[in-house]
């Protein structure tokens, strides 16, 4: 039986980065996974997904997130021109030492036949846990995934160095 | 804005090969599925691990109410608890189907496609009552967005060979994908 789960690329970053774009990806695979391991360098903002450079208000989003003493909360985005995916709703402290980490999967990201499903689970130590599916409306095959900031948009928080984000391909039989 | 960090993307090198593996994949035809079973599961790796994207073919756009779940061995799961959101709403507790892992969208959010992951520990291990997590959902530009992380257990020390997927209602229209991939331990 094949080797199923695949290492396709991973970056630790030098110094902080505004963005990072995996390009070129190969249909080879069934599902993508992204590992995070890292922060941000402004405040309480989440790392965000655009797919092949669309920012086109396709993406929408349901989080679930838990921070606090007994606080939790849940919130539905649409018409979006990102997927959150790490730290959503309550964004990551940049306290000396936290790290936030996440793991998103891109479902069946080169089918035709289906908008392309991402589900996430993330958290950063001693602050809060997130779950998150987006959705991108789109059936094109996902050929390039940037992963930024939402400050971005309107702020200046970048990927912090020392920041690793590999991709993995998982491909089913 | 410069983009400073850009990788292309190619295989640099595999992970531990054979730690995991695709064992097989339904992908739902033309005419729907009521039912996914994978059966003859062999009992050589450590765990499972379910990846599914799917939906019901219940009319409409979603307002909440069609799910997929299991049973293993033919049995129905005996335990299961939720954490749950829709839109800002947010609820716990214990699904009366312990074999719940999935909100599935309605047939009406065309291409929109449901998606879990399931994980099932120590499936062949006879010393131990099969515990499953689950997470997943859908998120709708038009209509309810879903999204849940689930607890299972099954009051059984016997070995998983078999795991039959169904839905609430309907069935499960064409492109649903299920795929069941073993873990291997050390």
């Amino acid at each position: 039986m094949p080797a199923t789960y695949d290492s396709i690329a991973s970056v630790t970053l030098s110094t902080d980065t505004s963005g990072l774009v995996f390009n070129n990806i190969s249909s080879n695979y069934t599902d993508l996974v992204i590992s995070f391991n890292g922060n941000l360098t402004n405040n309480f903002w989440a790392v965000v997904m655009r797919l092949n450079n669309d920012s086109s208000g396709a993406y929408s989003g349901q989080t679930i997130a838990g921070y606090g003493s007994g606080t939790r909360e849940a919130a539905q985005r649409q018409g979006r021109v990102y997927a959150e995916v790490f730290g959503a709703t309550s964004g990551w402290s940049t306290a000396g030492g936290l790290v936030g980490i996440g793991i998103a999967h891109i479902m069946n990201y080169s089918s035709t036949n289906m908008y392309k499903t991402i589900i996430c689970r993330s958290g950063a130590t001693n602050q809060s846990s997130q779950h998150t599916v987006s959705s991108w409306y789109s059936t094109n095959a996902v050929s390039s995934i940037y992963l930024y900031s939402s400050a971005s948009n309107n702020g200046t928080a970048d990927l912090l160095a020392g920041t690793t984000i590999t991709l993995y391909g998982i491909k089913a039989a | 804005m410069p983009i400073l960090g850009t990788i292309a993307s190619s295989t640099q090198q595999g992970l531990v090969t054979g730690s995991f593996e695709s064992i097989q994949t339904t992908t739902v035809g033309s005419g729907g599925s009521n039912s996914i079973v994978f059966s003859n599961i062999p009992s050589t790796y450590q765990h499972l691990q379910l990846r599914v994207t799917a939906k019901s073919s219940v009319s409409g756009t979603s307002s909440g109410g069609e799910f997929a779940s299991m049973t293993f061995n033919s049995s129905a799961l005996d335990k299961s608890a939720y954490f749950y959101a829709t839109g800002t709403s947010i609820s716990t507790g214990n699904n009366s189907n312990a074999g719940f892992f999935l909100n599935l969208v309605r047939i009406g959010d065309t291409n929109l496609f449901s998606a879990a992951i399931v994980d099932i520990f120590d499936y062949a291990n006879t010393n131990k009552r099969k515990t499953v997590r689950s997470f997943g959902g859908f998120a709708s530009a038009g209509s309810n967005s879903e999204i849940s992380s689930n607890a299972n257990w099954k009051d059984s020390t016997s070995t998983i060979t078999s795991i039959t997927i169904t839905p609430s209602s309907g069935n499960f229209p064409q492109h649903s994908i299920f795929a069941l991939y073993g873990i291997k331990g050390v």
